[in-house]
């Protein structure tokens, strides 16, 4: 009993040692665990707190660095997106790494073939080699690359594209070239067009040069004839021959020195294209007699001849009458100074398909070919001036132009060179509007007004005009009071109730429009009030109408017009 | 654990006057190798100074070498003297940790 219980207990002890024996080795062996867990355990806190920022991967049996780099991607897709062809990445070497795909289909390439073949395989031949031999050059110094390409794709479009590329070091330290990859083609063109409009505007900038001398030229003719003239009148006792003689030429410079103005005015008023069309229904046949018209002083100078052909149906016309019949006194006054003496100018007129085409032919000096395009910018002149001296400031064919423009035509040229002759087309669109009757006329209210006793009362600060002025309206017949400012006048006019008020409208103190308006505002009779100024746009005449004027006459007013607007005065009192 | 306690005081104690034998594992000059290195630097200055070497291994221009020591996540600093080893890996921007870990203050 004892002996059994001993064994018992023997076996208790022992089992109770073999136990305490396992449970020591499993506490080692939980313990070699625990410590074998604290390193990993210690990589897992160090990359959640953030403190780790490359891992090591074992790729095909080699230890490879991965970056870790928060916002990499988001950059990179950023770029991507954003620029047309995205980003190119290579390592210090200059092999490529990366190229955004935009451009890999762009060159219809990929990054392999890149690789193997060169970054500009997809160049001709020539240029692949410079380009190598320079990107070389970048790789040995670490200069940027910046090189710029034309890449003809299959379907036979070209893209412009830059590429620029700088030494960096990516963001673990290692060297690399990183760059961009831009489509440039319409910057490119952009900044052709620029370079084209800057080189126009230095060719415009020569001609306005040449423009000036030229005007300073023009100028001068005319004023010596007038101040040849005037010396002429001053010095003799102006016998009605020497006086006839003496103002004829200095009355033709005049009117040449007014045209000038007028077409100065009007290529400015062109060149800020201010100028205003007043179209109307008008007929091409009254337009070319009144053009003819405006030219017959130089036609009849000389024996030329001038054949005129116009459709036998009467064309009309949905044109500015003034502005249309300048076209063609422009290009008449053209083939005049371009035709000897005795040449001959023909105007042809054929309607066809809705369209009129008005031919002005002569048989005159001709125009080079190498001038032909240009004749009708401005300030371009025709070099091959006859023997004798030609006016012209080269601006009447740019006016031609630019209205015949304005009223939907074109106009061409054509010449069989120097000494054939011109040939100007001048194309317009007929008016689809069914013919009316001829418009009612202006009314006409030539009054047969006893003009010896109409007052006239003439504000102009300019004391050599108005002493001018008043010498013609006195010798006219009409009674002429004279001021030089605006309040003098407007007492004058209280003080006198003149039937007709001439008004500079740049009066001193007060003016002309003011000096309107109180007049206006003013009791009693009203008089007739005429502006007189230098500015004939549409809203400086909106402007004296609105002021109360009745007439607005551009300076130097015409005399046959002043005359008629005072013989609408009715009786003095 | 009282055991361990014990001897890593011994330790402590004896570290007092050997050499520390360090190695940090880089990749390039990265923001957080950088950081570690200089937080390294300080803490040697602090605790060590005058006796400690520092071997910074890039392992961009030498993959190979994250083999010895086993090395995962970078930047790891491994101490090699005075045994036993010890890794710590990031930054060592927390002082607390690098005192705890490389044996100078009883592990909790």
């Amino acid at each position: 009993m004892a002996d059994e219980a001993r064994t018992a207990l023997d076996d208790l002890r022992q089992q109770n040692e073999a136990l305490r024996e396992e449970n020591a080795r499993l506490q080692a062996v939980m313990a070699a665990v625990h410590d074998r867990l604290r390193e990993p355990e210690e990589i897992i806190r160090a990359i959640r707190e953030g403190e780790v920022d490359a891992l090591v991967v074992s790729a095909q049996g080699e230890d490879e660095i991965y970056a870790v780099q928060r916002y990499a991607a988001v950059y990179r897709e950023l770029v991507e997106e954003s620029l047309p062809y995205g980003v190119w990445l290579a390592d210090e070497h200059g092999k490529l790494i990366h190229v955004s795909h935009q451009f890999l289909e762009w060159a219809e390439t990929d990054l392999e073939q890149m690789q193997e073949k060169g970054q500009f395989h997809f160049l001709p031949e020539d240029e692949q080699r410079i380009f190598a031999q320079r990107w070389q050059h970048c790789l040995a110094t670490g200069e940027p690359c910046d090189f710029e390409y034309t890449m003809h794709r299959a379907g036979g479009s070209k893209r412009i594209i830059w590429t620029h590329g700088i030494r960096t070091s990516s963001h673990d330290g290692a060297p690399c070239w990183a760059g961009i990859n831009l489509d440039v083609t319409e910057h490119r063109a952009v900044k052709e067009e620029l370079r084209r409009k800057a080189e126009q505007l230095e060719e415009v900038d020569r001609r306005k040069d040449e423009f000036l001398a030229l005007l300073g030229h023009e100028l001068r003719n005319p004023l010596a004839v007038i101040h040849h003239g005037l010396h002429l009148l001053e010095s003799s006792d102006c016998d009605p021959e020497t006086f006839r003689k003496a103002s004829q030429p200095m009355l033709n410079q005049m009117n040449h020195l007014r045209r000038l103005v007028d077409d100065l005015l009007d290529i400015s008023r062109i060149s800020r294209g201010t100028i205003e069309l007043r179209k109307q229904h008008v007929e091409l046949g009254t337009v070319v007699h009144n053009a003819i018209a405006s030219v017959r002083a130089a036609l009849e100078a000389e024996p030329k001849r001038l054949v005129l052909s116009l459709p036998q149906e009467p064309v009309f016309l949905e044109a500015d009458p003034v502005r249309i019949e300048q076209v063609f006194a422009n290009l008449l006054s053209n083939a005049l100074k371009f035709t000897h003496a005795t040449g001959s100018i023909e105007i042809t007129a054929t309607a066809q398909n809705g369209s009129v085409e008005i031919h002005v032919q002569d048989d005159g000096i001709g125009i080079a070919p190498e001038t032909l395009a240009t004749v009708f910018d401005m300030f371009v002149r025709s070099d091959q001036a006859l023997d004798r001296a030609q006016g012209g400031l080269g601006i009447g064919l740019s006016i031609v132009r630019n209205l015949v423009e304005m009223h939907g035509g074109e106009v061409t040229v054509h010449s069989d060179g120097p000494g054939k002759g011109s040939d100007f087309v001048v194309r317009l669109p007929i008016s689809a509007r069914k013919p009316e009757q001829s418009p009612p006329p202006e009314e006409e209210r030539a009054s047969a007004a006893r003009k010896d006793r109409v007052r006239v009362l003439m504000a102009e600060d300019s004391k050599e005009l108005a002493d001018v002025l008043e010498m013609v309206l006195e010798s006219w017949g009409y009674e002429v009071l004279v001021t030089h400012d605006g309040p003098s006048t407007l007492e004058a006019s209280r003080a006198h109730a003149p039937d007709v008020l001439l008004l500079d409208v740049g009066l001193p103190g007060l003016d002309g429009y003011e000096v309107a308006r109180r007049v206006r505002a003013h009791q009693g009779p009203q008089p007739l009030l005429v502006a007189v100024t230098g500015y004939g746009q549409q809203m400086d005449r909106a402007r004296s109408s609105a002021a109360g004027f009745d007439y607005h006459l551009v300076k130097p007013a015409d005399m046959a017009e002043l005359q008629q607007i005072l013989a609408r005065v009715g009786a003095p009192h | 654990m009282s055991d361990e306690n014990g001897i890593a005081a011994d330790r402590a104690g004896e570290a007092d006057a050997q050499r520390w034998e360090l190695k940090l594992y880089v990749a390039g000059s990265s923001p957080k190798c950088v950081a570690a290195f200089n937080n390294l630097k300080r803490f040697c200055e602090q605790h060590v100074p005058g006796r400690y070497t520092v071997e910074v291994i890039d392992l961009l221009k030498n993959p190979q070498l994250a083999k010895g020591d086993q090395i995962v996540a970078i930047p790891t600093l491994v101490r090699k003297l005075p045994v036993p080893m010890r890794k710590i890996i990031g930054d060592l921007s927390k002082t607390e940790r690098l005192v705890v870990g490389l044996d100078l203050r009883p592990r909790d």
